[in-house]
């Protein structure tokens, strides 16, 4: 944690390499198509419900994907600041950003909803939690792609395998009646998705840690002879010249 | 004798290029006979944007550019002369995921090679040239920083150009490797006019028998290597102290400092100059004008 | 520009867009989302064709962002000079990337392949639409000259994703557009009208329109790559020309597919769904009736049986013979009636009206149109509800129940013997039956009737809607008593029904009497956590009587 400490000092320099356009290009892009679904809704009398809002959060959740990224690598990977240092002060600045979107389109959607409506409008919390949950599972998603053979790609592999990812925790049958609602309660739902996004979060952590650790498993394991890999043969004796 | 830029296969007359407020290149006037000629200068002197002139990707401000005859101007002349060049530029990303095999075919069919066979052979051709014949499967990705120079030059030799660009091929070549791409320049068929920038004077020395030396946007030597060392008779100098004189002066191998200046230290003996000391003198002289 | 060189690059292109990781992850989540949509489902060609095209949709954002890769990859690994200096040019890349979709086209027709053999094998009814299938190609070819555009233009992957995204949502929302609008977004994703007709409408969905503006869509879109990427005044304006020619065509599609349906065939339609006598094949077996629209004749071995499976059982049986009828309810929403004057569309409602899928007769079970399943664990509830339905008409239980609260059983012998009957018939899991009892299939655990907290039992595919109609709601009660039932020798059962058959089928004969005949102890209902006395304020339930 100590680690953390360099946090603020790299700020400025977090803030310089951060993808601001690519992020801002999805928060935006999404919230302008679910401005033009609020117009064709209003138009035809419709309203929009949370499900527009999950739809149109997407274009922000792919933008997320290209943010969680170790910059000047393999450079990063031999100083005494780790890089997820940096990666970390990049998703800690992407969030108020996603917050203030995912606000903003779950505003535009109750602005549909006419005043006098009948019935409790449905909790908001619930999705909320899910779009984090989204979220994490993306970031999670970018930075298995950073560490794997695929890290020139970046988002490009990592924004389809986090949506694909979260369709699954969305579809499957084994999380459906747990993640989504009815039958589940909006309590239930909000707790399991809080559950996927702490699991997401870890699993970007592990993915983040040091690469070191790969080596290491294959350096010091022992070979037939019983002698460590790691370990030198002595250099062979120069062979003595012969005379004339 | 100094080649006529209209007469020359390749012409480069009153040349100019602006980024900004850099001017890239100024007034730039430059025959290329077939063989070879080293461009050597710093960096920031307009080496690679001459060359990228050269290679029809960029356009001049100002100035003619004649490339056996055709103007790149016109659009169809410029199709014509990039169906016989080869370019090597200097800082050439590659497509990671491709096998080198599967590169160099694809270029060729940029290069309009289309017929299947021929292609085959010329690339397998260049793959020997270069060494790489043992790497055809292999993803570009996990080829060391050498081996991609190698590729590089390989896609440029496809079709067998008559004009060969060539920005700092020998960077990230190992000493043997140079001497093999030494070689490889000496042997090319065709005679084409090679053009090659570089910062390793000894490359420039060793094959080149044109030398143009370009600083700040402008030629301030044509010539051969000899010649340009020639430039810095009587004013190279070594010594077993440093001289605060000197325009250069720098440590050797053998313990001596080496001095380039018009005042000799006390106690140095004259030395004879190679091409390096005869760039260095003309690149300090620039600086102080 | 020379043609050897577009087609040999071309060919190179389709190699690397067809072996892409995208395309392959594409190819497997299509079929994944076509398995999903088609095969739980009866199998009707006029469906499935339509959601096949959903599948090719999720091919298609996968080949849109793998070709936006592909166009943009010169810039984006810094060998855009390089490129330059070729002599083919970036108009010939653009070409080839552009004919190198095709490599897009295997993929397709593999998914397309793939879910015609498995509705043909499940029973297809119906033909598919040509139209529909080659729309859904199209659909992928367009996605991948979408991505084309965009990557001659804009390098980051980001693009790609996002115009696949938009792709996605625009035709996940189309339920904000109205009347035939619909048809004009790229695929319609969550249609399900079409699942509710009785046979394949003639221009709806307007496919063959459709699949002209797809087309028209995808021309434009090649033309966007080609005009970015292309220099020259001559190539600029045939281009322009052509781009003009595209915009016509999908405009004259886009009005097409806004014409109303013909009024002849919406005439045809309510008439088929109001009158389903006038249109069904009707066959007679075991005193039993079943109608059927046609085609769907492959439905009526997996009817006949469980309805077999509860005549065979009965001691005796009402007056009026039962009829399993065919009952096609669709929504005509805007959809259908658009450009249609308010005057027409009032006049078909009240048609629709007199459909007998939504009237009570006692002695007609009415199946939802389409909504038969294929096979598998829904196929088995399927036959439950059947057979419970036949067996609520032996034991006169009024079903189906016009709209309004569904009557209760409370206490009445006959819940318990139309249950057992139903069970015998088609020997559900137990354990299906006993999660009845915990509100499994998205029913209620209780419900009341006169002022009273009464534990209900869900019986297996309560909310699929095999079944038109209301059904009675069941009671725990009911439903263990009938489970003890099944434990007892069937001839026993038999002998105590047969001997007091109308007693038993009076509303007034209760479970505890039904118990004692049979020998047995009455089943005690386990109570229900927090459930104590009576809500108070809740709808009540009125008793099944009669």
């Amino acid at each position: 944690m100590h680690q953390l400490s360099s946090l603020p000092r790299l700020g400025r320099h977090i803030a310089a390499t951060m993808p601001w356009v690519t992020l801002l290009t999805g928060c935006l892009g999404g919230t302008a198509l679910l401005a033009v679904l609020a117009r064709v809704a209003g138009a035809s009398h419709g309203i929009l419900d949370q499900g527009t809002v999950r739809l149109t959060f997407l274009p922000a959740i792919a933008a997320l994907a290209f943010v969680p990224r170790t910059p000047g690598q393999p450079l990063t990977q031999t100083l005494p600041v780790p890089g997820w240092v940096s990666t970390t002060g990049h998703l800690l600045l992407a969030a108020p950003v996603l917050a203030v979107t995912c606000w903003a389109q779950l505003a535009i959607a109750a602005h549909t909803t006419p005043p006098r409506a009948v019935g409790h409008p449905p909790a908001v919390y619930p999705v909320i939690a899910q779009l984090a949950a989204w979220c994490a599972i993306t970031a999670a998603a970018a930075a298995c792609v950073d560490r794997s053979r695929y890290a020139d790609l970046g988002g490009a592999i990592a924004g389809p395998a986090g949506l694909a990812a979260i369709a699954l925790a969305w579809y499957s049958p084994v999380t459906r009646t747990i993640v989504t609602g009815p039958p589940a309660a909006a309590h239930g739902v909000t707790t399991a998705w809080s559950v996927v996004a702490a699991g997401a979060l870890g699993l970007a952590g592990a993915a983040m840690r040091d690469r070191w650790h790969r080596y290491s498993r294959h350096r010091f394991s022992r070979t037939g002879s019983g002698r460590p890999t790691g370990q030198r043969r002595e250099p062979a004796a120069p062979a003595p010249r012969s005379a004339g | 004798m100094t080649p006529n830029v209209s007469t020359a296969p390749v012409g480069l007359d009153g040349l100019s290029r602006r980024y900004g407020s850099t001017q890239a290149l100024d007034a730039v006037d430059l025959a290329l006979e077939h063989g070879i000629t080293g461009l050597l200068g710093p960096n920031g002197a307009g080496k690679t944007t001459l060359l990228s002139i050269l290679a029809t990707v960029n356009e001049p401000d100002a100035g003619r550019v004649s490339v056996f005859g055709l103007d790149p101007r016109r659009a169809a002349e410029r199709v014509q002369i990039r169906r016989r060049l080869g370019y090597l530029p200097q800082d050439l990303g590659y497509h990671r995921h491709f096998t080198v095999a599967g590169f160099l075919d694809y270029v060729a069919i940029l290069k309009e090679i289309t017929d299947r066979r021929r292609r085959a052979e010329e690339v397998a051709r260049v793959l020997a040239v270069v060494g790489l014949e043992g790497r055809a499967r292999t993803r570009i990705r996990a080829l060391s920083g050498g081996m991609r120079q190698r590729l590089g030059i390989a896609q440029a030799l496809l079709g067998e150009p008559g004009l060969l660009i060539l920005d700092e091929p020998t960077a990230g070549l190992d000493p043997e490797q140079r001497l093999r791409f030494r070689e490889l320049l000496s042997g090319l068929p065709g005679d084409p006019v090679i053009v090659l920038s570089t910062h390793q004077a000894d490359d420039i020395a060793a094959i080149c028998p044109r030398v143009v030396v370009l600083l700040q946007g402008q030629v301030h030597f044509i010539g051969t290597p000899a010649e340009l060392a020639a430039t810095a008779a009587g004013r190279v100098w070594a010594a077993d102290e440093r001289g605060g004189s000197a325009h250069l002066s720098w440590r050797g191998g053998d313990n001596r400092w080496r001095h380039i200046g018009d005042q000799p230290p006390a106690g140095a003996d004259l030395v004879a100059p190679t091409v390096e000391d005869g760039y260095l003198l003309l690149c300090h002289a620039a600086d102080a004008r | 520009m020379s043609a050897r060189t577009v087609l040999a690059l071309a060919r190179v292109e389709a190699w690397l867009l067809v072996r892409s990781v995208l395309v392959l992850a594409g190819m497997l989540a299509g079929a994944v989302v076509i398995w999903f949509l088609i095969r739980p489902t009866e199998p009707l060609w006029w469906r499935a064709d339509w959601r096949i095209g959903g599948g090719q949709l999720v091919l298609g954002m996968a080949v849109l962002a793998a070709a936006q890769l592909n166009a943009g990859r010169p810039r984006r690994d810094a060998m855009a000079e390089l490129y330059a200096s070729f002599p083919a040019t970036a108009g010939t890349r653009t070409l080839a990337h552009l004919i190198g979709l095709a490599g897009a086209v295997p993929a397709g027709l593999l998914l397309l392949g793939a879910a015609a053999v498995v509705i043909q094998l499940s029973g297809a009814v119906g033909s598919a639409s040509i139209a529909v299938l080659a729309g859904g190609l199209l659909l992928v070819i367009a996605a991948g000259a979408a991505g084309v555009a965009i990557g001659v233009r804009f390098a980051h992957p980001l693009a790609g994703v996002l115009g696949a995204l938009a792709l996605f949502i625009s035709s996940a929302t189309t339920h904000l557009a109205s009347g035939g609008g619909i048809w004009l977004l790229p695929w319609e994703v969550f249609q399900d009208d079409l699942s509710q007709l009785p046979g394949r409408l003639t221009g709806y969905p307007p496919a063959g329109a459709h699949a002209a503006e797809l087309a028209g869509l995808a021309a434009l879109a090649a033309i966007v790559a080609l005009a970015v990427t292309i220099a020259g005044g001559r190539s600029r304006a045939r281009l322009a020309l052509a781009g003009v020619v595209a915009v016509a065509v999908i405009c004259l599609a886009g009005v097409l597919q806004g014409r109303p349906l013909p009024t002849a065939e919406l005439n045809h339609l309510v008439t088929e769904i109001a009158d389903p006598a006038s249109a069904q094949d009707c066959v007679t077996a075991s005193q039993a009736r079943y109608c059927l629209y046609p085609g769907f004749g492959r439905d009526l071995p997996s009817l006949r049986d469980p309805v077999n499976g509860v005549l065979a059982h009965l001691p005796a049986r009402p007056a009026q013979p039962l009829t399993i009828r065919q009952a096609a309810l669709p929504s005509l929403d805007g959809t259908f009636t658009h450009g249609h004057p308010d005057q027409q569309i009032a006049r078909w409602n009240t048609q629709l009206q007199a459909a007998p899928g939504d009237a009570t007769t006692a002695s007609a079970v009415y199946l939802s149109v389409g909504s038969w399943p294929a096979a598998g664990g829904q196929l088995a509830d399927a036959r439950f509800d059947v057979a419970l339905a036949a067996a609520d008409w032996a034991v006169r239980l009024p079903f189906p129940v016009a709209s309004g609260q569904p009557c209760v059983a409370l206490d009445q012998a006959r819940e318990a013997i139309a249950i057992w009957l139903a069970i015998l018939a088609t020997r559900p899991a137990g354990s299906e039956l006993q999660a009845g009892l915990n509100g499994s299939g998205g029913g209620f655990t209780a419900t009341e009737v006169s002022n009273t907290m009464v534990r209900t039992w869900n019986y297996p595919g309560i909310s699929a809607g095999y079944l038109t109609g209301a059904t009675p709601q069941l009671t725990a009660a009911g439903y263990l008593l009938a489970s003890a039932m099944t434990r007892l020798p069937e001839q026993k059962v038999s002998r105590v029904l047969a001997g007091a058959w109308s007693t038993w089928l009076n509303w007034h004969t209760g479970d505890a009497r039904l118990a004692a005949a049979l020998g047995i102890a009455m089943p005690s209902v386990p109570g229900l956590p927090g459930l104590a006395g009576p809500a108070g304020n809740a709808p009540q339930n009125p008793v099944c009587t009669s």
